[in-house]
């Protein structure tokens, strides 16, 4: 198993680490750990941070009683949660094998989810996650399919569940890269560029921050 | 600030001991879990404050936070992170879904999916405890705006550009502070090694 050779950016791990990053975009960076354990140390680093500047943040005044009030509901009984299902494949993907949380999100798809034809060879399932003009859908392209060229305003996302794709640069943009299993690829708003499958085809999830704007034909 | 803390620092305990009454808390020790309420619900509060939490909802959400901490204390590794950390990861959660009403996504320890590290990579629990000290004396030695930077980056509830309206710094020095203070935290603790 090869591990991932492209990651989150700092800024992006930290937003995560933080709490900044929305629900959507937080799902990409999670489930690339999953993938990655260079990246976990990376954010398991972070959250030390995180847990240093608590530490050290001068204390609060509470309510009072409050230790007293929490310590008295310490003994309520508490709803246990459903033992967590131990299958580590993703129905609606074919069986394809997903790690968490990823694979608990596609779960929890409604059952009427249903795929719709972006382009020739490409086609989406919506996620619902975030708010307009966000967009979170899992991608599906045959062997060779193609992406419209399209320039975003916005941030997008890309993580690679099955297969590979490249990135092959619009006109004004630098050459970008390929993208296999756990591969995390974050293009910046305002670049160019279209996204082909591999010879396997790929599956990946991809979050758009903003709106798509298609330049040519496709 | 020196004078607010004073009185409480004094009982202080230390990150280790910190580690060890999160240890007896999910063995179901009430004073064990009381030491660390005394110690944390106070500055998980003002997390809560800088984050943009009204007080009287910010009590309600570290009583939320200190029941999820010893509801959840079972799952606590000592190996894996230190009991602030923890703590700080439980609150940071607890706010996204109490204040934002999102969830929080997470990779799961136990997933068989889960890609393992090198075995030769993984921290000793007292590896994971040097590495928090060297991280505490490296904060304490960045330049004040840098920690600045850091502290309103991971305790507000915002992107670095309202941090960036509110302090009047352009975006792109904020995230140039930021970028610095990471930066140089790594190499201290690189050099630590």
């Amino acid at each position: 198993m090869t591990l991932p050779r492209h990651h989150p950016p700092e800024a992006l791990l930290l937003e995560y680490a933080t709490g900044v990053l929305r629900e959507a975009q937080a799902l990409a960076v999670a489930t690339h750990l999953a993938y990655c354990p260079d990246c976990r140390r990376q954010a398991a680093l972070l959250d030390e941070l995180g847990g240093v500047l608590l530490d050290t943040l001068p204390p609060e005044p509470l309510a009072p009683d409050m230790l007293t009030a929490v310590v008295s509901r310490l003994d309520e009984g508490i709803a246990v949660p459903a033992p967590k299902t131990r299958t580590a494949t993703a129905d609606v993907l074919g069986g394809l094998l997903v790690p968490e949380p990823l694979r608990g999100y596609l779960a929890r798809l409604p059952q009427q989810s249903s795929w719709t034809v972006l382009t020739s060879g490409v086609e989406a399932l919506h996620m619902a996650l975030g708010h307009a003009p966000v967009v979170a859908e899992i991608l599906k392209m045959a062997p060779g399919s193609a992406l419209p060229v399209h320039r975003h305003t916005d941030q997008e996302l890309i993580l690679t569940l099955q297969g590979s794709f490249s990135e092959e640069a619009g006109p004004h943009s630098a050459k970008g890269g390929c993208y296999g299993v756990g591969d995390l690829g974050e293009f910046e708003g305002g670049s160019t560029h279209t996204v082909v499958a591999g010879k396997d085809g790929c599956v990946c999830y991809r979050v758009l921050a903003g709106p798509v704007e298609r330049l040519a034909a496709g | 600030m020196t004078t607010a803390r004073s009185s409480t620092d004094a009982a202080a305990p230390a990150p280790e001991a910190q580690d060890e009454l999160l240890v007896a808390t999910a063995a179901g020790d009430k004073a064990a879990f009381s030491g660390l309420f005394l110690h944390f619900a106070p500055r998980v509060k003002a997390l809560l404050i800088r984050a943009g939490s009204p007080p009287e909802v910010a009590d309600e959400i570290v009583q939320d936070v200190m029941l999820t901490v010893w509801r959840r204390a079972a799952e606590y590794d000592r190996s894996r992170a230190s009991a602030a950390a923890w703590i700080f990861t439980i609150a940071r959660n607890r706010r996204i879904d109490l204040l934002r009403h999102e969830r929080r996504p997470e990779i799961d320890p136990n997933d068989p999916e889960l890609r393992p590290a090198d075995p030769e990579d993984a921290e000793s629990a007292l590896q994971r405890a040097e590495i928090g000290a060297r991280l505490r004396d490296a904060i304490g030695t960045l330049p004040r705006e840098q920690e600045e930077a850091l502290a309103a980056t991971f305790f507000n509830d915002r992107s670095y550009g309202d941090y960036a309206a509110q302090s009047g710094l352009p975006l792109g020095t904020v995230k140039s502070r930021l970028r610095l203070a990471i930066e140089r935290l790594r190499v201290q603790l690189k050099e630590a090694h």
